[in-house]
């Protein structure tokens, strides 16, 4: 047998092994849209933590972490300093978002926004946005899985095949399966990534160097500026850190499917806790830096520096332990994919479609809708991946400058009074047309700092100062459940 | 140490909420407004935010290398490790707060 058909053997058994955990853990249960979008709001600790863990190791972590390490170098460090810093970030945020969302029943990000600035233009608009950066979002894991497939079959299978098929894969297992199946899968995926990552970030260093303090060695020798800031760019310098660090920081919980996974839990001190152990879980990132710099010094030249990891285990191991790392990574792959689509689908239906063009949809047409377009946004992330060449990590900068500008709106709307729903309409907007017009004229980092956190600021004054102008007093959540009548379920069920 | 001042800290300012509890149960005055995490929280969750994201220039060089790993990997990765000890005296002061028993129905107190 040739290594390809090896790696790739290996590689499907260990996709087809999590998606019959996705189906047998989703059969159990009627799926009605609460759950099959927040898991009938009954997850425990343990599972919340491999949720949002499983939703945290994303193709991202896998392939464009030690990419940036490679080709970049020292601003690969801003993905260590915001890690920690988001759950702190969540510490604050999550458990009043998820007595919120227990309270008026919420579902989505977008009904946040219903229950607290009560219109459906401002929810529809929030859903539309969600649903854009999602699917650029998604566009990382399908490149990410396509690159998987194309490294681990020898260049045999061309990328634009292995990501049809593999997200075909990913589709059907939404369909059927829910975000309770999602979760569990999330086990295996962490089991097999933990496995991958720490044995392929310490046993390339210590086959090239010796180890891992050889490696930095060698490399201070070699290239001392590689390893600080700016590294092998020129403009992603101290500043750049900041804004970055700050931007994801206060971003990363403001992607629909993060601050959607908080409904989840059981209650909100789960989440508390939650964010007080999970930095651990950011432990492995560091090793995914070492295989990309180690890879520096071994296999200079590569052009696409997300290829790094896969490559240098290619060279490094047998085939079957190529196939491993592969199947890890398709994993890693496809339930983040999973957890996108299933909210990205929900959001459409729920809080763009039902408000604004068929006030009358009853909750089970809604959860058909959704899976309808589970198929469209598949298809729209499929055909952006195909038509684009940029790396995973800008990507993930585009996605983040535009999810963030959901802060204001969010912790304002969470602890302050005057807020008003003008206000944040306006910040939103301003925030997204800055951040877009300076990303798509190529001027990000601007001045030295990153694009969506000047856009992220400009949002914050317009926010403040539109909502000082328009507020007439008091505004803030309704009273109860009753007198927001846009949230009530249409299913004719007395509400639990 | 810092737990002393932040915990007397909080004490002080954890009665401070945008929602007045005087005016519960006046039917339409009963906005639901979730409880502010504490000052002393917040503090404490400010600390990680100075060491990893503020003060960069400060640590981000090579040298002295430290088990092997330049100083700023060895930086950071140590405080994957101090964040979750700082977020822990944070749930301490904040845990108290929210086992009210009075908070049953999800309002604030």
């Amino acid at each position: 047998m040739n290594s390809s058909l090896v790696a790739l053997t290996v590689i499907s058994v260990i996709v087809a092994a999590g998606s019959f955990v996705g189906f047998y853990a989703g059969s159990h249960r009627k799926m009605d849209l609460e759950q099959w979008i927040v898991g009938g709001r009954g997850f425990g600790m343990l599972l919340v933590w491999m949720l949002m863990a499983g939703e945290i190791y994303t193709t991202f972590t896998f392939l464009g972490a030690s990419g940036w390490a490679y080709s970049k170098g020292g601003p690969v460090l801003f993905i260590l300093g915001y890690g920690p810093l988001m759950y702190v970030v969540s510490f604050y945020i999550l458990p009043q978002v998820w007595e919120v969302g227990r309270k008026y029943r919420l579902q989505t990000q977008a009904d946040f926004f219903q229950a607290r600035y009560n219109s459906k233009y401002l929810t529809a608009f929030v859903a539309l946005v969600g649903v854009i950066f999602i699917i650029i979002y998604l566009q990382i894991q399908i490149t990410g899985l396509g690159m998987i497939v194309e490294v681990a079959s020898f260049g045999v299978i061309h990328r634009t095949l292995a990501m049809v098929i593999s997200f075909a894969i990913v589709a059907a297992f939404v369909l059927t399966s829910g975000i309770r199946g999602v979760a569990w899968v999330s086990v295996l995926k962490d089991v097999l990534l933990l496995f991958a990552a720490v044995f392929v970030g310490v046993a390339v260093p210590y086959i090239y160097f010796g180890g891992i303090g050889p490696m930095f060695a060698a490399l201070a020798r070699a290239k001392p500026g590689h390893l600080v800031m700016p590294g092998a760019s020129t403009n992603l310098g101290h500043a750049w850190y900041i804004s970055s660090v700050l931007l994801s920081a206060l971003g990363f919980y403001m992607w629909p499917h993060y601050f959607g996974a908080s409904y989840t839990a059981k209650n909100g001190d789960i989440l508390r806790r939650n964010a007080v152990i999970m930095p651990f879980y950011s432990i492995t990132m560091p090793l995914m830096f070492f295989v990309g710099l180690a890879a520096t010094l071994v296999l200079p030249g590569l052009t696409n520096g997300d290829l790094v990891m896969l490559t240098i285990v290619r060279k490094t191991f047998p085939a079957w332990f190529l196939g491993i790392v592969g199947g890890a990574g398709a994993l890693t792959a496809m339930v983040p994919a999973a957890i996108l689509i299933l909210t990205a689908a929900t959001l459409f239906a729920k809080n763009l479609c039902r408000p604004i063009l068929a006030p009358s949809m009853t909750d089970q047409q809604v959860g058909k809708l959704a899976k309808i377009t589970v198929l469209v946004i598949t298809v729209a992330a499929l055909c952006s991946a195909i038509y684009s060449s940029t790396t995973l990590v800008s990507l993930l900068l585009v996605g983040y400058a535009g999810v963030a500008q959901f802060f204001p709106g969010v912790v304002l709307g969470l602890y302050s009074k005057r807020v008003t729903t003008t206000g944040v309409f306006a910040g939103i907007i301003t925030g997204i047309a800055i951040a877009v017009l300076l990303m798509f004229s190529k001027r990000d980092p601007i001045m030295g700092l990153n694009a969506g956190f000047v856009a992220l600021c400009f949002n914050l004054a317009v926010t403040g100062v539109v909502s000082l102008r328009t507020s007439t007093g008091e505004s803030g959540f309704a009273p109860d459940f009753a007198s927001s009548p846009v949230l009530q379920s249409r299913d004719n069920r007395e509400p639990t | 140490m810092v737990f002393l001042i932040t915990t007397s800290a909080s004490t002080k300012l954890s009665s401070k909420c945008c929602y007045n509890p005087t005016r519960m149960g006046h039917g339409d005055d009963q906005r639901f407004c979730p409880k502010r995490p504490s000052s002393g929280s917040i503090l404490l969750g400010l600390i990680p935010f100075a060491a990893v994201c503020f003060s960069v220039s400060l640590w981000d060089r090579v040298y002295p290398m430290v088990l092997g790993l330049p100083f700023n990997f060895f930086w950071l990765i140590s405080w994957l490790l101090l964040t979750p000890l700082c977020m822990w005296g944070a749930y301490r002061l904040e845990a108290p707060r929210v086992s009210d028993p009075r908070r049953k129905d999800g309002r604030a107190s």
